[in-house]
């Protein structure tokens, strides 16, 4: 106990060192752990970038790809699904609701999406969230348009606005819409996810700027005024892929196969979560290089106390033999300078997880708004766990290093030091 | 032999198994209450020999016995219980630890022995006070004095702490080397005059080592301690006989 006191007494004699060492492991830690959370956060809101949906349906593709052009826009469907097998296979009775989603125009580089109500009303994202409105309610005419919260701060877009899509996808579209402008109903609050990206437009509208198209081309005999086709019969043919909630999810796998061999048309169901953690899995050298960069932090944040350990230990010396000739031990020396550098460690550890929980609630509704990025902000994971535990271990086995010199010194110096 | 505190036969030492042995004394017994002068020169293993007596080092031949207990036989860790319960060391300086207070480092050895705490607790007394009682009688009586931190001391004051320190917990034997090299002749004199008056009290066998032959008188007994050649004892016992004792 006495050699613990003394121990304390000895850092608080060195105050400036010791807090600077402490500070310089308690920046390691915070590196480490604030890099693991926002990794994990990373992952979560990523698999998480659309939730409560059970499956993503699409005309027959590979899983990732039908994923990654549903719901990031990346990439384009290969082909088409018929209203009439959307239709039947809405009506399933284990199907509790449908979005349709019929992709292909743009604006300005920004994806145009074709759907219904259903859309506002189911769609979640991250913690099972609903999309929310900033400004403005759903789109009820044929010529109206939600806009996604990037889309409408980029443009700084406000209600009633005029916007004209474009045919195709990219920044630059070869054909316009100019003859069928939308006006802004209503804006997204933020998600974090692509959805912020999109602009939405009833199926209806979709329809209707490409009811005078013929093969991807304006018709050069045919034209309807807006205003005409308002009062036509404005059903799609065609979507490109709808999205399934199910009255139970343990339903999932068979509704899966029923669609998987559906007869009228080959289409693929695939289940967005298990597909989004594959998407993150092939990223993960990425979270490997930052959590390996951490830990060199962590490394240099223990040598740096090694160093500062080690250079006070030949004024130490003296300090050593006079507890020799009380009758301590070598061990009992060893031990006081290995409990000073546990204490370090201990504290600089301790001092880390305050800062990262500090940071989290500072900066955790930044992330959340505008990178869609949800921390867990409290409690401590296992992999958390691991990690503090390994710079402890290794606190106190670099702690071992000065405590062993003294050692060695002390039964060499006795109670004499020659130096 | 029931007086006999330090018994050394045949003892030698050399460094690192060299076969030249840098320390040898034949015999020498120290009595109870003795107070026995070390001389030598510089160099010549007087510090070493301390370092053997306190069981820092261990021997490379002969016995050492300690209040009966055979240094030689014992382990490290004996050694330094040895030391703990029946010794006070002074350093010529350096004696005491910069980030404790006075009162603090008088106390130091009372954490490492219980037999020494257990003396003053017998005394009736708190080891505070005892401390505060041997500092004022080593002319360290001011109440700031012994809160301050020892760097603030002058090193005079510094080695009447040392002294302070070794003699609490009343061990039977003082070992003080060399410790007035660092202060000037007048306080020197008055330093030595106080740690003997304070171990007479104590009845503490000191072993003072120091090259000032001009102290002699005031010691009973002392040893040279010359460097070695074949032919020559290591020490030779010098002065008045070892049995007269102060009463």
């Amino acid at each position: 106990m006495f050699i613990l006191k003394l121990a304390l007494k000895s850092l608080l004699n060195r105050k400036f060192t010791v807090a600077l060492t402490i500070f310089s492991i308690a920046i390691s830690i915070t590196l480490l752990l604030g890099v693991e959370r926002i990794r994990i956060g990373l992952e979560n809101s990523f698999t998480n970038t659309i939730s409560g949906t059970d499956l993503v349906v699409g005309a027959r593709t590979g899983d990732e790809q039908l994923l990654l052009s549903t719901v990031f826009h990346i990439g384009m469907a290969s082909n088409n699904i018929s209203w009439h097998s959307y239709e039947d296979i809405a009506a399933n009775e284990l199907i509790d609701w449908t979005i349709p989603i019929s992709m292909g125009d743009s604006h300005e580089g920004f994806s145009v999406i074709g759907t219904n109500d259903d859309y506002f009303t189911h769609y979640q994202f991250a913690n099972k969230q609903h999309l929310q409105f900033q400004a403005g309610k759903a789109f009820h005419e044929t010529f109206e348009a939600v806009l996604g919260a990037d889309v409408a701060a980029l443009h700084e877009y406000k209600i009633g606005d005029e916007i004209v899509i474009n045919h195709g996808s990219g920044e630059i579209a070869f054909h316009d819409h100019a003859d069928k402008p939308f006006h802004v109903s209503g804006i997204l609050q933020r998600t974090g996810t692509p959805v912020d990206q999109t602009i939405h437009v009833s199926l209806e509208g979709i329809e209707a700027i490409h009811i005078d198209w013929v093969d991807g081309m304006p018709d050069k005999h045919m034209h309807f005024s807006a205003e005409e086709v308002e009062h036509l019969h404005l059903e799609p043919e065609y979507i490109t892929a709808f999205l399934v909630g199910l009255k139970s999810r343990t339903d999932v796998l068979a509704v899966q196969r029923l669609i998987n061999q559906n007869k009228s048309e080959p289409l693929t169901a695939v289940m967005p979560g298990i597909t989004l953690q594959r998407l993150w899995n092939m990223m993960g050298k990425i979270e490997t290089a930052l959590l390996i960069v951490s830990g060199f932090v962590a490394i240099a944040g223990l040598i740096g106390m090694l160093v500062a350990l080690l250079t006070g230990i030949n004024e130490r010396r003296r300090e050593m033999a006079i507890l020799r000739s009380v009758g301590a031990s070598p061990l009992k020396v060893f031990g006081l300078i290995s409990s000073e550098s546990i204490v370090i460690t201990l504290s600089g550890i301790a001092l880390g997880i305050a800062f990262v929980f500090l940071l989290l609630q500072i900066v955790k509704p930044i992330l959340e708004s505008q990178y869609g990025i949800y921390l867990n902000p409290s409690g401590i994971s296992l992999q958390e766990i691991y990690i503090i535990g390994t710079v402890i271990i290794l606190g106190i086995l670099i702690g071992i290093i000065p405590g062993y010199k003294i050692y060695k010194y002390s039964l060499l110096d006795g109670m004499t030091v020659k130096m | 032999m029931n007086n006999s505190i330090i018994q050394i036969q045949d003892l030698q030492f050399n460094w690192d198994k060299s076969k030249v042995p840098f320390i040898v004394i034949p015999e020498l017994e120290v009595l109870k209450s003795e107070h026995l002068l070390i001389k030598g020169d510089s160099g010549s293993g007087k510090t070493t020999f301390l370092n053997l007596i306190s069981g820092v080092l261990p021997l490379s031949s002969g016995e050492i016995k300690i209040l009966g207990d055979n240094l030689s036989d014992a382990k490290s860790s004996k050694r330094d219980a040895i030391r703990a319960n029946h010794m006070g060391v002074i350093f010529q300086m350096f004696n005491l630890i910069p980030y404790l207070s006075v009162i603090e480092n008088v106390l130091i050895p009372i954490h490492f022995s219980e037999v020494k705490k257990n003396k003053i607790i017998g005394k009736g007394i708190s080891a505070k006070d005892e401390a505060i009682r041997l500092l004022s009688e080593l002319g360290l009586q001011q109440k700031e004095i012994h809160e301050k931190k020892v760097t603030e001391l002058s090193v005079g004051q510094q080695q009447r702490v040392a002294a302070a320190r070794a003699l609490i917990g009343s061990p039977e034997i003082i070992l003080a080397d060399e410790p007035t090299s660092a202060i000037d002749e007048n306080n020197s004199m008055r330093f030595l005059d106080l740690l003997l008056e304070e171990c007479r009290k104590n009845n503490s066998t000191l072993l003072y080592v120091s090259h000032d032959s001009r102290i002699h008188h005031k010691f009973q007994q002392s040893i040279s301690i010359h460097d070695y050649t074949e032919n020559m004892p290591i020490a030779e016992k010098t002065g008045k006989e070892a049995v007269e004792c102060s009463s």
